[in-house]
């Protein structure tokens, strides 16, 4: 039976960028990052709350499995905001989007309240979109 | 079930003790000078942070000591002595038993089984990571022969 998710990929355009943005913007911390025999390197980030879920922080470049070809045409489509980062939660949400837009993280949209609660649309520094979301109580 | 409810203030100032013991983990630990920090009383903070986290502030330095020394026995060329120094224990006794209860091999031996997977020196196997990300990441061919 599955318990739990333990690792989501998101692409990003450059490692040591997404780093700084998810580990000093937004709060994350650092799960790994080392070189992996043969020089790629394994990056991965967790909200503090949440250390069993990581976000693995994967830049597209040709080599064994990527074609210079597909590695170029996903970081096409990563830059023009195709994929998602996911819904990130917080407990006031326009409080978070202020902290935010102060330092330097970009929204769409600014905190609107749903049915479900509130929510902000940001991108991160690649291009992934992400939502912030404060749920209904 | 039980479910505690914790403050966002209180929340807030949990994260920063923690922030403060991730910065901190290889000094002397001293629960009463990081919740201070957090301005928590140390019982209170003690029983908020394992609300949140789920374990102790101890648990937590443990673990943060021995992932580092993890870290250190595979990218670095330093002794054991000055590994069990780095991560903040005084006792390479302690720090040994420590490891290999939460590793299941000595020091040693955790380093010797690593190196012996690479190529490139001091970088980790691809074995350290998830299968799934090892072949569609960096082409580590999927060994089939387990398979039925």
């Amino acid at each position: 039976m599955i318990q739990s998710i333990a690792h989501v990929t998101v692409y990003v355009l450059n490692q040591d960028e997404a780093l700084e943005f998810y580990r000093d913007k937004l709060g994350f911390e650092v799960g790994s990052d080392f070189t992996v025999d043969g020089g790629f390197r394994w990056l991965t980030v967790f909200a503090k709350a949440q250390p069993d879920l990581e976000l693995v922080l994967a830049e597209p470049k040709e080599g064994p499995m990527f074609t210079k070809d597909a590695a170029e045409k996903i970081r096409a489509l990563v830059a023009d905001g195709a994929f998602g980062a996911g819904v990130f939660e917080t407990d006031n949400c326009q409080k978070t989007y202020e902290e935010l837009v102060a330092k330097g993280v970009e929204f769409t949209h600014p905190p609107t309240e749903q049915f479900y609660g509130i929510e902000a649309l940001g991108v991160d520094n690649s291009g992934n979109w992400f939502s912030l979301t404060e749920r209904a109580r | 079930m039980i479910f505690i409810v914790i403050k966002y203030s209180q929340y807030r100032k949990v994260c920063l003790g923690r922030d403060y013991l991730t910065k901190h983990y290889a000094d002397y630990f001293d629960l009463d000078e990081v919740a201070n920090y957090a301005c928590m009383s140390k019982y209170h903070f003690c029983r908020v942070f394992s609300e949140v986290y789920g374990e102790s502030p101890y648990h937590y330095i443990s673990k943060m000591r021995i992932e580092q020394a993890k870290r250190l026995l595979v990218t670095s060329k330093l002794s054991i002595n000055d590994i069990c120094e780095a991560v903040g224990y005084t006792s390479v006794g302690s720090f040994s038993f420590l490891f290999r209860k939460k590793t299941g091999m000595s020091p040693t031996q955790y380093r010797s089984k690593l190196w012996a997977l690479v190529k490139d020196p001091l970088t980790y196997p691809v074995q350290s990571v998830p299968l799934c990300y090892a072949h569609h990441l960096f082409g580590e061919k999927i060994d089939k022969s387990n398979i039925e």
